[in-house]
């Protein structure tokens, strides 16, 4: 086997998200906590003659709540800490673009 | 030469003229659930607005290939994108509920054909742009949905909405959150937001651009970028086509403008309110003139409007400018209307809060235009009431777009209460109309991929050649 190969292969094996490796069709469903939602591989950097190639990257998670006037209010994080963060604010202080309280 | 060779040579030129390989790719979404669960879910299911899935499962499979569509019918690409995606439980408890998500499962540099060197590029992208797919072991993206949503454990009621004509009512419509996020996936996105991996900028950082600095994100120290983060209004998109689709798709944007005193005669940004008659229409001209009321239990101060105005006299014929809080923005609307005010002007009550906000609330009874404007710029009012008179007026202004700059660079979201882990990856909420990829992904959103396809252009996808540069579309 070539050594691009070699290195494409562990490059492959390494990428995968450990949180859905078990998402293949041959697995039961799976609960995902917030925490696992945000888990990723770490930086791994392969270099070959073809570039390089590293583990994944941000992860964008769209959240929710009900906020005051019992409308969704929806708004796309990209870390634990700030969904925790939205998680745990006031519900009156929270709104979309449009501020529906006072 | 013969006429045979110049048809060989024109062809030629021809075929070296289109993109390479264009057009040949599809998005495909790549349904990675277990039986009998997810996307597989055979529960029985209506069809509903558009969705002929007769199962729960495939009501949702038929949401997310639309979606795919949707983005493959606007932009080209020689190697497939394939979404690993499935649809299952996530947190969804008392404080709130995760949707979905996206991630990139792998970036790429220095391959061949990038268009710069040492600069991460979203795996999607690079494959297009190198013409083959670099790791065809590895889907490009990961997208991850809630399954919790649809049962009566989470959120009650409520759960998703798989049609596509927007009549979701109080539930969640599931396609645009999908075309959300998979606009995410295709590269607006970053690789980090402020430390580089291993020191490389992705294409996006590339043309992200303060104002206030005079530098893109590239070009920042990890300390820059940090501050550039929260620097609102101020942090901008700075490619080519993205500004020049602004200039047909945005609005344009009204502004609040102080003739006198002079010290703080300027144009001052403003929040528009979803109740009253237009903002820039009529009414909202003249003197500015504090609102007076009684502290009490409807309004702890008597500067919130929250009940009957014991200065009407002074008010009437004038413009109420009136604190948020306590009560609704309708309610100070209406009590400023009783006292004869032309119209409202609300200053906001949150330091945390750098725009100025959109005030809602729904009454046809409100006749007078209402607007919001910052706490700090209300400071500035305030302090000129007491000496001189203040004049003000209500401006549109045919050259400053709702969402972009004065230079007309559409703006990134980044909010002066940003800590790391807000996400600048997101066009500002003060866009209007609503933009696919503000981070709140807003209700009247239906089918449109908006100004996002030029950013994606932006960062080197291209539009399909049987579209070519079509007419905007929403």
């Amino acid at each position: 086997m070539k050594r691009s190969s070699l290195a494409i292969a562990a490059v492959a094996a390494l990428l995968t998200v450990p949180a859905s490796a078990a998402e293949r069709a041959t697995v039961a469903e799976e609960r995902f906590d917030l925490h696992a939602i945000f888990e990723r591989a770490p930086g791994v950097l392969m270099v070959d003659e073809r570039g390089t190639t590293t583990a994944p990257g941000s992860v964008e998670v769209v959240i929710a709540r009900i906020g005051p006037g019992g409308k969704l209010i929806k708004a796309c994080v990209d870390s634990e800490e700030a969904a925790q963060r939205f998680f745990n604010a006031p519900i009156e202080s929270l709104h979309g673009k449009q501020a529906t309280e006072r | 030469m013969t006429g045979m060779r110049r048809s060989l040579l024109l062809l030629t030129l021809v075929l070296a003229s289109l993109p390479l390989f264009a057009g040949t790719g599809r998005i495909l979404i790549l349904n990675v659930d277990a039986p009998g669960v997810g996307f597989n879910d055979p529960t029985p299911a209506t069809p509903v607005g558009g969705n002929d899935g007769v199962t729960l499962g495939q009501q949702r499979l038929n949401v997310f290939e639309r979606a795919a569509y949707r983005w493959q019918n606007v932009l080209d690409t020689n190697v497939d994108v394939r979404i690993r995606s499935t649809f299952v439980p996530l947190t969804c408890d008392d404080n709130g509920v995760v949707l979905g998500s996206a991630q990139t499962l792998s970036w790429d540099a220095n391959f061949p054909n990038a268009p710069l060197a040492n600069t991460w590029y979203p795996a999607a992208l690079a494959n297009k742009l190198a013409g083959v797919d670099r790791l065809p072991s590895q889907e490009d993206m990961l997208l991850r949905f809630n399954s919790a949503l649809d049962t009566s454990a989470c959120l009650g009621d409520r759960s998703w909405y798989y049609g596509f004509d927007g009549n979701e009512g109080d539930d969640d419509a599931l396609y645009s959150v999908v075309l959300h996020e998979i606009g995410h996936g295709l590269g607006f996105a970053g690789r980090s937001t402020i430390d580089f991996v291993q020191g490389r900028p992705s294409i996006f950082d590339t043309h992200t651009f303060d104002l206030t600095a005079g530098l893109r994100w590239d070009q920042m120290t990890p300390p820059q970028r940090e501050i550039s983060s929260t620097n609102t209004r101020n942090l901008v998109w700075d490619g080519a086509n993205v500004t020049r689709a602004a200039a047909t798709l945005l609005q344009a944007t009204t502004l609040l403008s102080v003739s006198a005193p002079a010290s703080i005669a300027k144009d001052y940004e403003i929040g528009t309110a979803s109740f009253g008659p237009p903002a820039n229409r009529g009414g909202l001209t003249g003197r500015a003139v504090p609102a007076q009321d009684a502290a009490n239990t409807a309004g702890p101060s008597n500067t919130d409007g929250c009940t009957a105005f014991t200065n009407a006299a002074e008010v009437s014929g004038n413009i109420a400018v009136i604190d948020r809080g306590t009560c609704t923005f309708v309610e100070k609307a209406l009590n400023a209307q009783t006292a004869g005010a032309t119209g409202v002007i609300v200053v906001d009550n949150r330091k945390d809060t750098c725009m100025p906000p959109s005030l809602g609330g729904n009454d046809d009874l409100v006749t007078i235009p209402a607007i919001s404007i910052t706490q700090d710029d209300g400071a500035l009012l305030k302090g000129q009431f007491a000496a001189a008179e203040v004049r003000a007026s209500l401006r549109l202004d045919p050259s400053r777009l709702a969402g972009a700059s004065q230079q007309g660079f559409v703006r990134l979201y980044a909010p002066c209460t940003f800590n790391a882990g807000s996400s600048v990856y997101h066009f500002d909420t003060t866009s209007s109309p609503n933009l696919l990829m503000e981070p709140f992904i807003n209700a009247d959103l239906l089918d449109t991929t908006d100004l996002t396809t030029y950013l994606l252009m932006d960062i080197g996808w291209t539009q399909p050649a049987r579209t070519g540069r079509r007419g905007l579309r929403r």
